[in-house]
């Protein structure tokens, strides 16, 4: 029976790869280079009579540190150095601009919620808030603490290395268009869900407004003229994100 | 143990003189610096391949992928124009800081 901790050099050596690859310091031909040096210093090491295991480890720590390797490689690849944190800022601008429409949902939330709170303390013998001590709160509060929460539940799934939303999203980094699609409806989505839950729950409930009849038109207006700048934005993360893969996989 | 500055510093050097013995590859370079200084010399393997890929960008050595006999593909580097008269201004250089600390320790060359 094949022993199920036997150690397998070809797997070793290619996550080996693929973790130096996650750096937009490499290119595609930088990684074979020093795949090629790796296997020929590993089977010296094993003609010396070492293990594979042995032979393995010993040849990594001879060719450096992941870290290390990257930050020399990135001073002659700086243009996709440069490109990667590029996308990264494009990539975070939207995603910031999708948790900051998310957080009128969560205001309507907060609000609907403080507000049947504060209607059931006088039954419990307590004083009622004033409207606008609660307006203020929650305008206050339900945004940071929106985004702080999304982007703590972001760092927890996409940190850890075996995280099926990291993975998701290292697949997105290799289809632009998948990547930049995603943002793109994802923003529009939220900020036109946004406008309309301000005009039909949050003025309604937070400051009883009725917007509803009224302002059909504003509504529109408001929904579409955020449009060119998501539009702009999607052609500048399809643009670099395919440049970036492009460079990455050069030879 | 030689510095880190001066491993940086003689890495040029080294590399144009290794390949005018002929064309050679990364690992085969490595190999035959580490042999010939007897192993004082000890680069972080891997830190060398940026070296080259500048080389390369400064034209001072090309480089081509070619099958070895192990059937995997290996990149060769081979010495350009340029890298020959790089190669005979570092020798001077160099030169001229072994004659002057030559003298200043006096070093008889058939004692050393």
């Amino acid at each position: 029976m094949e022993n199920p901790t036997a150690f397998d050099l070809n797997h070793a050596v290619q996550s080996w790869r693929e973790n130096l690859a996650t750096s937009p310091s490499f290119r595609g031909e930088n990684l074979d280079e020093l795949e090629s040096h790796l296997r020929d210093s590993i089977a010296t090491l094993q003609n010396r009579g070492l293990s594979a295991d042995e032979s393995f480890l010993i040849a990594t720590r001879r060719i450096g540190a992941d870290g290390a390797l990257a930050a020399e490689f990135g001073k002659v690849n700086q243009s996709a150095v440069w490109l990667d944190r590029f996308l990264w800022i494009l990539i975070a601008f939207q995603v910031w601009r999708i948790i900051s429409s998310a957080s009128v949902f969560t205001t309507v939330a907060a609000a609907a919620l403080a507000m049947s709170i504060n209607g059931l303390l006088p039954g419990l013998g307590l004083r009622q808030f004033s409207d606008s001590f609660i307006q203020v709160t929650v305008a206050l509060l339900a945004s940071p603490l929106t985004t702080a929460v999304v982007l703590a539940i972001g760092w927890r799934f996409c940190t850890r290395p075996r995280e099926k939303l990291r993975a998701i999203f290292r697949r997105l980094l290799l289809r632009p268009w998948a990547l930049t699609l995603a943002l793109f409806s994802c923003g529009v989505l939220f900020a036109a869900g946004s406008v309309w839950t301000l005009f039909h729950w949050v003025y309604p409930i937070l400051y009883h407004q009725d917007l509803s009849h009224a302002s059909r038109p504003s509504l529109m207006m408001l929904s579409v003229m955020p449009l060119p700048q998501f539009a702009i934005l999607a052609l500048l993360t399809l643009f670099v994100a395919r440049r970036r893969l492009r460079i990455s996989k050069a030879s | 143990m030689l510095t880190k500055e001066l491993v940086a510093a003689s890495t040029v050097p080294l590399v144009l003189s290794v390949l005018t013995d002929g064309e050679t590859y990364g690992y085969a370079l490595i190999q035959r610096i580490r042999e010939l200084s007897g192993g004082k010399i000890e680069w972080t393997e891997g830190m060398l391949y940026p070296v080259l890929h500048w080389m390369e960008d400064e034209g001072l050595i090309e480089s081509e992928w070619r099958e070895a006999e192990t059937g995997r593909k290996r990149k060769y580097y081979r010495l350009c124009k340029e890298g020959r008269k790089a190669l005979r201004e570092e020798k001077q250089k160099w030169m001229t800081v072994h004659e002057t600390l030559t003298k200043l320790w006096k070093i008889q060359p058939h004692l050393t």
